[in-house]
């Protein structure tokens, strides 16, 4: 528990990956069993298939090419299992790298383009307006919509880092530690990044006129 | 500690209360802001309006989860690739078994060559 939260006695959220060694030694086991019967597989699919879909959801904002990258993480997960070597990490780590280098090159390949369908635009709850949980007249909730879509459309403009950090802590509950260890950054660089990140997008929002 | 570092680790403290439950995300629920805001009077401007963007960012990411269909199809098609590997597996053995064969009816013959024809110059001389 950070020092912070401790002063002022806040609970943690859920770390949305392996959270203790028991957990990671079911997984490496887990692995093991699919080496000696592929049939095995399916279990690990179930644990991961609608993180690692909502992960490719999330940063490519269309339901078809989230479906197109996830079958494409996991055949290639399958491609690679027999010479996987758990190392002591979570399996989510390895199987979100394969989706992260895959969104990459599609980011890539695409010259960033965005298709984004209308569910990718979330309408804030209906009975609040702002984090003070106030409710919200009408004219506020249009605001609010807009508010949401240039937030979702800077969102999306950010660096693949940036995109990474805020879809896995604020969508997956991802540690600072966890995020480090898929982007191959320590746990104060990612704090840091977040820092700047926030930053970056509140100015960008008070730019604009909020 | 620097005043950057300090608004660095309670931002990231922040972002550690934040509740998500799938499809409906919810704030700390022991105040929210204000117990930061409270906590931290001298970093209060400088926090604000980043941890009220928090929250912004915490609630635009509702989770999306796949179709029901999508799902199940992907996974009959993961175990049906699964299910050919192994017999891909057995024919590999089976190419590699011959190859050896092969490689050791050429190895035999060639010692037989040799012994033949030892034997042919032997006559010879």
């Amino acid at each position: 528990m950070s020092t912070i939260n401790a002063l002022i006695q806040q609970p943690l959220s859920n770390s949305g990956v392996i959270i203790d060694r028991d957990a990671i030694r079911e997984e490496e086991a887990l692995i093991q069993r699919i080496k000696e019967d592929p049939a095995a597989f399916g279990e690990l699919y179930e644990l991961y298939v609608d993180r690692i879909y909502n992960y490719c959801y999330q940063r490519t904002g269309n339901r078809a090419d989230a479906e197109d990258l996830t079958a494409r993480t996991f055949h290639r997960a399958i491609g690679h299992i027999q010479k996987f070597t758990p190392r002591g990490i979570p399996v989510a780590i390895w199987l979100y790298r394969i989706a992260h280098n895959l969104i990459s090159n599609w980011h890539r390949d695409r010259h960033r383009w965005h298709l984004v369908s209308l569910d990718a635009f979330p309408f804030p709850n209906q009975h609040q307006s702002s984090a003070s949980g106030e409710l919200a007249e009408p004219g506020d909730l249009v605001e609010a919509n807009e508010e949401t879509r240039l937030l979702h459309h800077l969102v999306r403009d950010l660096p693949d880092e940036r995109q990474t950090l805020l879809i896995l802590k604020f969508s997956e509950d991802w540690s600072n530690a966890e995020i480090g260890e898929l982007l191959g950054r320590s746990e104060g660089a990612i704090k840091s990044l977040y820092h700047r990140t926030l930053v970056s997008l509140r100015e960008e929002m008070r730019k604009r006129g909020f | 500690m620097s005043n950057e570092e300090l608004v660095t680790e309670i931002l990231s403290a922040h972002a550690d209360t934040l509740e998500h439950q799938w499809g409906n995300a919810l704030e700390s629920p022991k105040g929210g802001l204000d117990v930061y805001l409270f906590a931290f009077p001298k970093q209060r401007n400088e926090l604000e309006p980043l941890l009220n963007m928090a929250v912004r960012l915490r609630n635009l990411f509702n989770p999306i989860r796949p179709e029901e269909s999508f799902r199940s199809d992907l996974k009959a098609e993961l175990l049906s690739v699964l299910k050919e590997a192994p017999m891909r597996a057995n024919e590999r053995q089976l190419i590699g078994v011959a190859v050896v064969g092969v490689g050791s009816v050429v190895s035999v013959a060639g010692l037989l060559a040799l012994v033949i024809l030892g034997h042919r110059r032997n006559q010879a001389a």
